[in-house]
């Protein structure tokens, strides 16, 4: 068997399942040259709410913490996700405003991208793979995963034939909820790699949410995957990927041999474990896999971060008592809007049609333009059709749309014209991707980039105590090193 | 890498010094455990010393007389809440917010408001937008009459039920 690669994600999917995206690029940049290192295939660096987090929330420039990484990580190829029409950020974009991303990716020179789209509808994304490969990029597209009627072992195939047809370098065979068993996956990864070929690369990833990320890992690895997703440990397991040395030992048992250096693996889970104290983040244990959480979650597959979101909108309410209710509804809504992957958008509007069918004691009395939207097919084709009551009631007399209308039209002469001029690409497509009170924020809070370029476990403990008044002796002895700090 | 100072403490390592350091003991620690020695010896704090800050795993130890609040977290957003309002206006019809959410008054930033007050409306007219999570939800007229009150801000956090504007039916 082919020796197993691994596509790292602690600081882009890993934080934000977690760590809310907040991680900043201080944390990010000390252990680069490390992660350099450390044999990862691909590394991701970026996606659309890691951008938004750092313009928005931490007043970085988003752009500069791409540039910085490309330095510091010179040996390893760096990844960005793209969410579809969309790119970066909530508006639908059109193609030009897509190549100009992409060149400006290129010219800091990103190598690959993951081309996502929630509803497989590859239609939407095929300009983007176009026009990616054509810049040089190594494009992957996920197929993502749910439980649903329509997500057969032939459904999958098909889909990646599609995009074995489209032109991709890689395949990614997702599964954004954590809800792939390992039995499963014995049938699924061999139904898409005879649909691709053996040429393609076809790359696994799944989440701990239901506590069998490892296990299904572990399958998909015997099953002779090219590459496998992993977070650094005190970034894995929960809503969020398993840790590499817990996969390599895996990969080691399967008889699979890695790329990965041991040593620099565990520098880099020490590094975030002293993150992980410094931002107040807890590290998670795996979880418990139990058939009847299981089973629950998949009926409604609202992701665990939308639940506590939920949650707290029914309880301003005085009605958090539903809950349960809200989400077996929400089990009813995914089926009847045609079992999107439960991810942004889709998760919300099944997340928030469930609670207003739920709180108004009456379905579909009030619905969301995003989702009437949805049904007249601004998003793309649905998986499934929608359920035909529904239909009418979201879609009624207006007509249907083509989500591809418009999208050849140029918008990028008429934005220069009359909000320009720009200094540069990066601010056009910074002001195309927030909205006009973010970009604002961000203007004004904005801050250069700084961080500690020493990293040592010492010089931090010297500088930890020290802030300590209250602290007037520190002795530590611990192998060959003495240390005794007092005031 | 190559004039590094080599030494076997880990940041594993200091965060568990540093755990242990913060946990307010009112004695000083010596603590011996496989491979590390530790001591740590608390200055003498004079009374009315701020307490010290403690992370979320020392502030689980339990200090007797002393109530730590520093782990509550508190909802930032203040929202009103329509529940118990009620309108005097004879023949107004009060629209309500079907949901909880930010409530806009216009299609988009910097667009003219759906309707002012004085505006004439029929039955099914866009009054205003609830956000929730990022979803529009349109707040529609329930009859033909005029717009004689507008009771929620742009941009303001609605709660469910909160009356949005109060419509004079048309008779």
């Amino acid at each position: 068997m082919k020796k197993l690669r691994f596509l790292d994600e602690t600081i882009c999917q890993g934080q934000q399942n977690l760590w809310a995206t907040r991680m900043k690029t201080e944390s990010m940049l000390p252990i680069a040259p490390v992660m350099d290192d450390a044999g990862f295939y691909q590394i991701c660096i970026m996606a659309p709410v890691s951008f938004e987090s750092a313009a928005v929330y931490l007043h970085e420039n988003p752009w500069d913490r791409l540039r910085l990484l490309r330095k510091l990580m010179p040996k390893t190829q760096l990844d960005f996700l793209v969410r579809g029409r969309n790119v970066v950020g909530w508006k639908r974009q059109p193609n030009d405003v897509v190549e100009l991303f992409f060149k400006t990716l290129r010219k800091i020179g990103i190598n690959s991208v993951k081309i996502f789209d929630g509803l497989n509808d590859y239609t939407n994304v095929e300009y983007h793979i176009k026009v990616a490969k054509e810049l040089g990029f190594w494009v992957k597209v996920p197929l993502s995963y749910c439980v649903s009627p329509a997500h057969t072992d032939q459904y999958m195939a098909d889909k990646a034939r599609e995009l074995v047809g489209l032109g991709v370098d890689s395949i990614v065979q997702s599964d954004p909820a954590g809800l792939l068993t390992p039995e499963r996956v014995r049938t699924l990864i061999p139904a898409v790699r005879q649909a691709i070929g053996q040429e393609v690369e076809l790359q696994f990833t799944t989440h701990d949410t239901t506590g069998l990320g490892n296990e299904c890992t572990r399958e998909a690895i015997r099953q002779d995957v090219d590459v496998v997703w992993t977070c650094s440990r005190p970034l894995a397991y929960k809503s969020s990927l398993p840790a590499p040395l817990d996969i390599m030992r895996i990969a080691q048992e399967e008889g699979r041999e890695t790329e990965l250096n041991e040593h620099c693996i565990r520098e880099i889970d020490d590094w975030f474990r002293w993150v992980a104290y410094k931002e107040k983040r807890p590290i998670h244990e795996r979880v418990k896999y139990d058939p009847q959480f299981h089973a629950q979650y998949a009926a409604h597959s609202i992701p665990g971060g939308m639940i506590s979101n939920l949650e707290s909108q029914l309880r301003n309410l005085g009605l958090e008592h539903r809950l349960q209710e809200v989400l077996e509804e929400a089990g009813r809504v995914r089926a009847e809007l045609g079992y999107p992957v439960m991810v942004t958008p889709f998760s919300q509007f099944v997340g928030v049609q469930a609670t207003l069918n739920v709180i108004e004691g009456e379905r579909y009395k009030t619905v969301p333009d995003d989702i009437r939207l949805y049904g007249r097919g601004f998003y793309g084709k649905p998986i499934v059709p929608l359920d035909p009551n529904v239909l009418d009631r979201l879609v009624g007399d207006d007509p249907l749309i083509d989500p591809l209308e418009g999208m050849d039209e140029p918008i990028l002469p008429r934005v220069r014209a009359e909000h320009g001029p720009f200094a540069s690409d990066e601010e056009l497509l910074m002001f195309l991707f927030l909205n006009p009170a973010m970009l604002a924020d961000f203007n004004k809070n904005k801050k250069p980039i700084t961080w500690d370029t020493v990293r040592s476990p010492l010089s931090t403990l010297i500088k930890e105590v020290a802030k300590r008044k209250d602290l007037s002796m520190v002795k530590v002895e611990r192998g060959s090193l003495k240390l005794t700090f007092s005031r | 890498m190559d004039n590094k100072l080599t030494y076997d403490l880990t940041y594993k390592d200091v965060v568990e010094i540093l755990k242990i350091a913060e946990i307010p003991a009112m004695a000083n620690l010596r603590l011996e455990l496989e491979g590390l020695k530790l001591e740590v010896v608390f200055r003498e704090s004079a009374a009315g010393d701020k307490p010290q800050v403690m992370d979320d795993a020392a502030a689980t130890v339990a200090v007797s007389g002393v109530a730590l609040k520093e782990g509550l977290k508190q909802d930032p957003l203040t929202i009103t809440s329509g529940k118990n309002e009620v309108r005097e206006q004879t023949g107004g019809v009060s629209v309500r917010a079907p949901l909880a959410g930010t409530f806009f008054r216009a299609p988009a930033p910097g667009a003219a408001s759906f309707v002012e007050v004085g505006q004439t409306v029929r039955a099914g007219d866009k009054l205003g937008l609830i956000e929730l999570m990022k979803l529009f939800t349109p707040v529609n007229s329930p009859c033909s009459g005029v717009v004689i009150e507008i009771c929620a801000n742009n941009q303001e956090l609605v709660d469910c039920d909160k009356v949005l504007v109060v419509i004079e039916e048309e008779k």
